[in-house]
């Protein structure tokens, strides 16, 4: 026997029972078939890459997103708090523990509910400093997962167990956070504007120009990219009695009842 | 194990208990054993998919992620019904997989249910008075299975040795028998012995005149 008959009727029932879930950028409903065991492993495991643990599990639930993507549409990084909490109630449903001083259980299906659209372009910013101009971006799922596996390609071959190289690995990762949300570069010198296509350069360009950058314009930057991050943030908000509460994705959120 | 030991060595152990010897049927052993997949036993079901656990056949796990493939025992998709036993580890891995992942906790919580009721198996002997509780855990079942699987081994040379010195089978191939084979034949040899004496002993008492006044 062959196990292709059988795996084929498993996703077929899968996709009879598929979730359905709200995408901010787009403003529309999108759905995906629910999580595997081997998506729900896969998750489980990034919390045995101790160092690169928050990159690889954005990368695995990233993968799986596209992976059970049945909806075909562009997602923005902002959408995918919520995809993840529509997957998770799906398959553990919908209440939650958060741990704290006090544990409390919530319930995600009060995120699940709201349908609060964003305008992405009114997240970009155009940055100035002295003779420099920085266009930021909201980056696309895509986009966010093509650097996070370069940055994780790099950080990989210089993984160590040295205290100090740890550090030097975290000063990295911030480096490639910068770079998905940077959509163009503009340099005045001589009265002459030069523009730097951001998209078009190697992954060793980009790392090479924001390294470059003056510290006020990374500060100014890393303002923009809270700013983006809040709005990714804030789909993950919810009031317990009269405290706000925030679920934080990780691991844990695929394990914990 | 308990079926061969029954069948081969002897369906009962005898154990001393309370001064005095206790006879254990190891048939009822078997049972409990037996029963013991019932008790441990849990049908998960989804829409059109039903999984069925069972014991595992290993307690110790390196993490919870292996858990799946010890205890899915059998898949029900809408009317097919795949069996574990019978297929290949590869379909067995792809069909698990394609499982849906919320029952990955379902699993591991029908699995630390199972470890908790290990510990505090209770099998009843009708002789005693209590039941006893046999732990994998803290050795208590691991000596009961010594006990059932224990004989006395200066019995089994001086059956061999008579079988060797006075019947003139060879040792290999007594090794390839059963306890019970061998058992039998000694006890076969001795009705032949006993039958023999009793034939001597006739052959030895006075014969009785068949019309003793005509002579």
């Amino acid at each position: 026997m062959s196990s292709n008959s059988v795996v084929d009727k498993i996703k077929q029932i899968a996709i009879i029972n598929k979730v359905n879930t709200y995408a901010r950028s787009v403003n529309a409903d999108v759905s995906f078939l629910p999580l595997t065991i081997k998506q729900q492993k896969n998750i489980i495991k990034t919390a045995l890459d101790v160092v690169l643990s928050p990159i690889t599990f954005s990368l695995t639930t990233t993968e799986i997103i596209k992976e059970n993507i049945q909806t075909k549409t562009n997602l923005s990084i902002i959408d995918k708090p919520l995809i993840l909490l529509a997957l998770r109630a799906n398959s553990l449903g919908t209440s939650y523990v958060i741990d704290g001083e006090q544990k409390e259980v919530v319930d995600l299906s009060e995120c699940l509910k709201r349908r609060e659209a964003i305008n992405i372009a009114d997240l970009v910013e155009t940055l100035t400093f002295d003779n420099l101009e920085i266009t930021t971006k909201v980056p696309s799922l895509e986009e966010d997962y093509r650097v996070n596996l370069d940055c994780k390609r790099v950080l990989d071959s210089r993984k160590s167990n040295d205290n100090d190289k740890i550090k030097d690995l975290i000063g990295e990762v911030y480096v490639y956070e910068i770079i998905k949300f940077i959509d163009n570069i503009k340099v005045t010198v001589d009265s002459k504007p030069d523009e730097i296509k951001f998209n078009i350069l190697s992954i060793n360009q980009k790392v090479e120009t924001v390294e470059s950058l003056p510290m006020a314009v990374t500060t100014k930057l890393i303002q923009s990219i809270a700013n983006i991050r809040k709005v990714e943030t804030d789909s993950l908000k919810l009031m317990v009695g009269d405290k706000e509460v925030t679920i934080n994705l990780d691991t844990s959120f695929f394990t914990k009842e | 194990m308990l079926l061969l030991r029954s069948v081969c060595v002897s369906p009962d152990l005898e154990v001393f208990q309370k001064k005095q010897n206790v006879k254990i049927s190891v048939s009822d052993f078997l049972n409990t054993c037996l029963n013991f997949n019932k008790a441990f036993t849990k049908i998960i079901t989804q829409p059109d998919i039903e999984v069925t656990l069972e014991l595992p056949n290993n307690f110790v796990i390196q993490n919870f992620l292996e858990l799946p493939h010890l205890v899915i025992k059998k898949v029900k998709i809408q009317d097919s019904t795949y069996n574990f036993n019978e297929l290949d580890e590869d379909i067995k891995n792809d069909i698990i997989e394609t499982l849906p992942g919320s029952i990955i906790f379902e699993i591991k919580t029908f699995f630390e249910e199972t470890v908790e009721k290990f510990k505090a198996l209770e099998f009843k002997i009708p002789s005693f008075e209590e039941a006893i509780t046999l732990n994998p855990f803290d050795g208590t079942l691991l000596e009961l299975l010594k006990l059932i699987f224990r004989a006395n081994l200066s019995n089994i040379y001086e059956m061999q040795y008579i079988l060797v010195s006075k019947l003139y089978y060879t040792p290999e191939y007594l090794d390839d028998n059963t306890f019970t084979e061998n058992l039998l034949i000694i006890r076969l040899f001795e009705d032949e012995i006993k039958r023999q004496e009793d034939q001597h002993k006739k052959s030895k008492s006075p014969s009785i005149p068949i019309n003793p006044g005509k002579t």
